[in-house]
């Protein structure tokens, strides 16, 4: 296969040149040699896919904080003879396992293939997952989220979350219509506009079929609660009352979408709409604020903010006891709580140098996930591995992405406005 | 910029059964329920909707005025905004005489109303700032109905921190952006 190692070679030559057309650009900020060191050998293809699959696939595993990719200078030139990696070369690299592939026209198609071998122990040259199916050029980052979905998969156990879309919230100073709703893939790629406004849109979150988003909307210059269809286009307001109809979060299960409304004490209390009852049911009744409501994974209880102890705190309102418990103690104020797939631990903004990303585990004690001092608007990936927030670096309003154990750091500057209010959406595909 | 203009329906707020019941052992507050009314009232019941040539739907009109102008009288025009402390709702002395001209203005107009915005800076997050921002606007209201000001002239609406007079991430920029507006 000499086809094959020349164009190996020429995916090392293209590694650096993509990545320029993301509506959101990747910075890395810290952490990249924590992870389980892994290989990811370029992938043979043609020039003309524009994708590097190989590049994709690498900063895919470094996002999740669980893997460090090994530098290209790290890998060994003679890394595979034909198609088998040759081990010897890996004898000295950290490397536990090594993922190769190939891209090759098939047709009208492209046929994506890859293997993960592992390198250590008992592993060494075993086929640890292999994968070959159709792409085509316009969804070519889809095939190498796939690839790095099954890497991931393999070696942790967990699925990955790297064919989900996010939404996020866009300002650009000087158009018609300024505030702009968005949705692209997880890593800033294929940003599609969902709704644009002459006034404010707050807090986007998604039903967990991935067709819809129930956002705040100010373009009655009073804020309103919308759904909307991101297909049909079709909108349907489901909040519009005196005062405040904020911080809407659809439950996981699908049926509630819980939020803040304020007409019925003149203070913010927690509220949710059933979709199958067409109801509004309140929560809470309580004097002192009570806001960012947001759901348990399981949907049976919620999670919100309130000043009823003096600071801002998190406390937590399970449906089946319909007991109110506080679950934040320590910091002067916590805010924002959002649940962790897969783990009982919660990301919270805490108040301490400044708002910052943390995480809290069961036992209460917080654990800093950032360094910046304006974070807000957490989203967690429906794995539970990465975090996405808003905050602001070099005096703008941008994204960002800390994986949920503080490994990996980086900031996805926009190449256009201000970005805020990060949703990440549900996992779809298999 | 519109390719095709269309109105999307169903912009009707649906009709609620409103069943609200407290579920929780918080205790209820039945007091001043509804100090102030609906914000809505009279505005932007009729918001031009299109969708644009990327596929956006779009809200607005973009050459609306109410965006950038102040709709009262001239003469309180440069003096219609009360600032606020970091966190605070509370009403510092030296913006009682805001108060106290438009409170004089809407018991001489009794036709006029106004809207008051409640604002924050940006630290926290954007929802509890939302909820702050409603609390300062709704202690302006109290203070305007202490002040004689009929309830049926008085609205408010929280940005929090989504209209920031200011842009920057300073302290001098937050100053500025913690305020209540008042505009007609």
């Amino acid at each position: 296969m000499r086809f094959f190692r020349q164009l190996l070679l020429a995916g090392v030559l293209l590694c650096a040149s993509f990545a320029a057309s993301a509506a959101l650009q990747i910075q890395i900020t810290g952490g990249i040699n924590e992870g389980r060191k892994i290989a990811v050998l370029p992938f043979a293809q043609p020039q003309n896919i524009g994708t590097d699959v190989a590049a994709v696939v690498s900063a895919d595993l470094m996002r999740s904080g669980k893997f460090s990719p090994l530098a290209q200078s790290l890998i060994p030139t003679n890394a595979l003879s034909g198609e088998q990696v040759n081990l010897d070369a890996f004898a000295q690299s950290p490397a536990e396992a090594v993922v190769f592939g190939k891209v090759y026209p098939d047709g009208n198609t492209y046929q994506v293939e890859f293997q993960l071998v592992g390198l250590k122990g008992a592993q060494q040259g075993k086929v640890l997952a292999h994968y070959r199916g159709a792409s085509n050029i316009a969804t070519m980052r889809q095939a190498a989220h796939r690839v790095s979905d099954r890497v991931y998969q393999h070696l942790t156990g967990q699925p990955g979350a790297f064919r989900t879309r996010i939404a996020y919230i866009v300002y650009k100073h000087g158009e018609p219509f300024p505030y702009q709703l968005m949705t692209a893939d997880y890593d800033g790629y294929n940003e599609v506009p969902i709704l644009k406004s002459t006034q404010p849109i707050m807090t986007p979150s998604w039903a967990p079929d991935g067709s819809r988003l129930v956002y705040v909307s100010f373009e009655r210059r009073v804020p309103t609660i919308f759904i909307q269809d991101i297909n049909s286009k079709e909108r349907t307001a489901i909040a519009s009352y005196p005062g405040l109809n904020s911080s809407p979060s659809w439950s996981p299960d699908g049926t509630k979408i819980a939020m803040t409304l304020s007409y019925e004490s003149g203070q913010p209390d927690i509220y949710y709409y059933d979709l199958q009852l067409r109801k509004l049911i309140r929560v809470t009744s309580n004097p002192a604020i009570d806001t960012e409501p947001t759901w348990s994974a399981d949907s049976k209880a919620l999670f919100f903010t309130s000043e009823r102890g003096g600071g801002a705190q998190i406390y937590k309102f399970d449906f089946n006891t319909r007991q109110t418990e506080r679950v934040t103690y320590q910091g002067r104020m916590n805010l924002s709580a959002k649940a962790i797939p897969g783990s009982n631990a919660l990301i919270v903004i805490t108040n301490q140098n400044g708002y910052r990303v943390a995480r809290m585990d069961v036992d209460g004690s917080i654990y800093m996930l950032t360094t910046s001092s304006l974070d807000e608007s957490p989203s967690v990936a429906p794995n539970g591995s990465m975090v996405i927030y808003s905050t602001v670096y070099q005096g703008r309003k941008g994204l960002a992405i800390v994986s949920a154990d503080g490994r990996f750091k980086a900031n996805l500057p926009s190449t256009s406005g201000e970005v805020s209010a990060p949703a990440w959406g549900p996992l779809l595909e298999k | 910029m519109f390719k095709q203009t269309f109105y999307i329906l169903l912009c009707a707020v649906m009709a609620f059964n409103l069943s609200a019941c407290s579920t929780s052992g918080d205790s209820a507050s039945q007091n001043s329920a509804s100090l102030v009314q609906d914000g809505s009232q009279g505005l932007g019941s009729d918001v031009p909707m299109g969708v644009d040539s990327d596929g956006a739907v779009t809200v607005g009109d973009p050459n609306a005025q109410y965006q950038t102008q102040f709709g009262g009288p001239a003469a309180l025009r440069e003096n219609n905004t009360i600032y606020f402390n970091y966190d605070s709702d509370q009403i510092q002395d030296q913006y009682i005489g805001v108060m106290q001209a438009h409170a004089q203005y809407l018991r001489d107009n009794p036709d006029s109303r106004i809207i008051i915005e409640g604002h924050t800076d940006e630290r926290g997050t954007p929802e509890y700032n939302i909820a702050l921002g409603e609390r300062r606007a709704r202690s302006v209201a109290r203070y305007m109905q202490n002040l004689g000001v009929d309830i049926n002239q008085l609205s408010i609406v929280s940005y929090g921190e989504e209209k920031p007079l200011d842009p920057g991430h300073s302290e001098a920029a937050w100053a500025k952006n913690r305020r209540a507006v008042i505009n007609y």
